[in-house]
């Protein structure tokens, strides 16, 4: 029996603002994104980055998250041209910290459903202030198959040994 | 080698239907792992209910706690002695925005274990991008527990007063530690 699991692409580790994963096979059932980042931009914060899909810049994106900055606890909702899909830490925070971030996008190739993914991302700090864990759901309101996808909003880029894996899952 | 992470069933919904029954469940991995894309057939513009029972254990054997964040608000809570994992799982019913199902996982842990309450870790993602009256739109994370010790065999999602739409699609997967 074939892998359930397999490892598609691997991002470069010095991508720029963006990162591109093109030409996405259409033989798996759901796509899992799994990344260790840490942003090149020293900021107090963590950083968020968004995602599109097949290249769409139109307001056609919204999220809704669950997250704890500093203790404090919230939940958020956007809408607009790129989904939010969770935070990273920043080049300011404690060293050698990357943030674990996961982006599951369930039947990607169906084409009767709009894509309605998971993301679960954490910006750990040794400090009280800045710590970020942040999770949620996001859609982009299109029933076309994902062929592309489009990590953006990465200011400066990412540090050396920061990665990008996407997996493809088989439900069969 | 055999594989560690494996599809053990799927049921994709040519029409809507009722229920959907996954029986036989192999005894030879140690975790589960359920992903779902459903949605209901109601009118009502809002999001409707499903249920998930074990080896048709319908009895008040199910607490949860849970927490989840709507997009305004987040909220927390705990429920006992209900009839289902999680209490009520969520799906846009058929008058929300088009082509929009809610994404769901579920991750059963030990669940051949005959001598342990059954746990399961449940994430419940409900993007809607519209109006209507929504019990849990935007994201809920539930830890749920089954006071029953048996092995599970069976696992069955009911719609609660509506049919699953067409294109509702559920997958189980069998992960093995050794």
């Amino acid at each position: 029996m074939a892998n359930t699991f397999t490892l598609i692409s691997i991002a470069p580790t010095f991508p720029g603002s963006s990162i591109l994963f093109s030409s996405i096979p259409q033989t798996f059932t759901d796509l899992v994104l799994k990344t260790s980042i840490r942003s090149s931009t020293s900021q107090t914060n963590a950083m968020q980055f968004t995602m599109q899909f097949n290249g769409d810049a139109t307001s056609t994106y919204s999220s809704t998250s669950l997250k704890n900055y500093n203790g404090t606890v919230s939940s958020a909702s956007t809408s607009g041209t790129a989904m939010d899909t969770g935070y990273m830490a920043s080049n300011l925070f404690t060293t050698n910290t990357f943030s674990p971030v996961e982006i599951y996008i369930p039947q990607y190739t169906a084409t009767n459903k709009n894509k309605t993914i998971s993301f679960s991302s954490g910006a750990e700090n040794v400090s009280t202030t800045a710590y970020d864990v942040d999770a949620g759901t996001a859609m982009w309101r299109s029933t076309a198959a994902i062929t592309s996808l489009q990590i953006q909003a990465l200011t400066g880029g990412t540090v050396f040994g920061s990665t990008w894996y996407l997996y493809g899952i088989k439900n069969t | 080698m055999a594989l560690t992470y494996e599809p053990i069933a799927t049921t994709t919904l040519s029409v809507a239907t009722a229920s959907i029954d996954f029986t036989s469940i192999p005894q030879t991995y140690t975790d589960l792992r359920i992903v779902s894309t459903t949605a209901g057939v109601n009118a009502t513009a809002g999001d409707g209910a499903f249920t998930l029972q074990y080896n048709n254990n319908l009895s008040v054997q199910y607490s949860s706690n849970w927490m989840k964040g709507d997009g305004s608000n987040v909220t927390g809570g705990i429920t006992f002695n209900v009839t289902s994992i999680a209490e009520y799982l969520r799906m846009p019913n058929a008058s929300s925005i088009a082509n929009t199902f809610a994404f769901h996982t579920f991750d059963i842990f030990n669940y051949t274990d005959a001598t342990v309450p059954k746990q399961t870790l449940v994430t419940q993602q409900q993007e809607v991008h519209t109006a209507g009256s929504f019990s849990d739109k935007g994201v809920k994370y539930s830890a749920s527990r089954l006071n029953n010790n048996f092995a599970i065999t069976s696992i069955l999602f009911t719609g609660v007063s509506q049919n699953f739409r067409a294109g509702t699609s559920i997958t189980i997967y069998g992960i093995k530690a050794a």
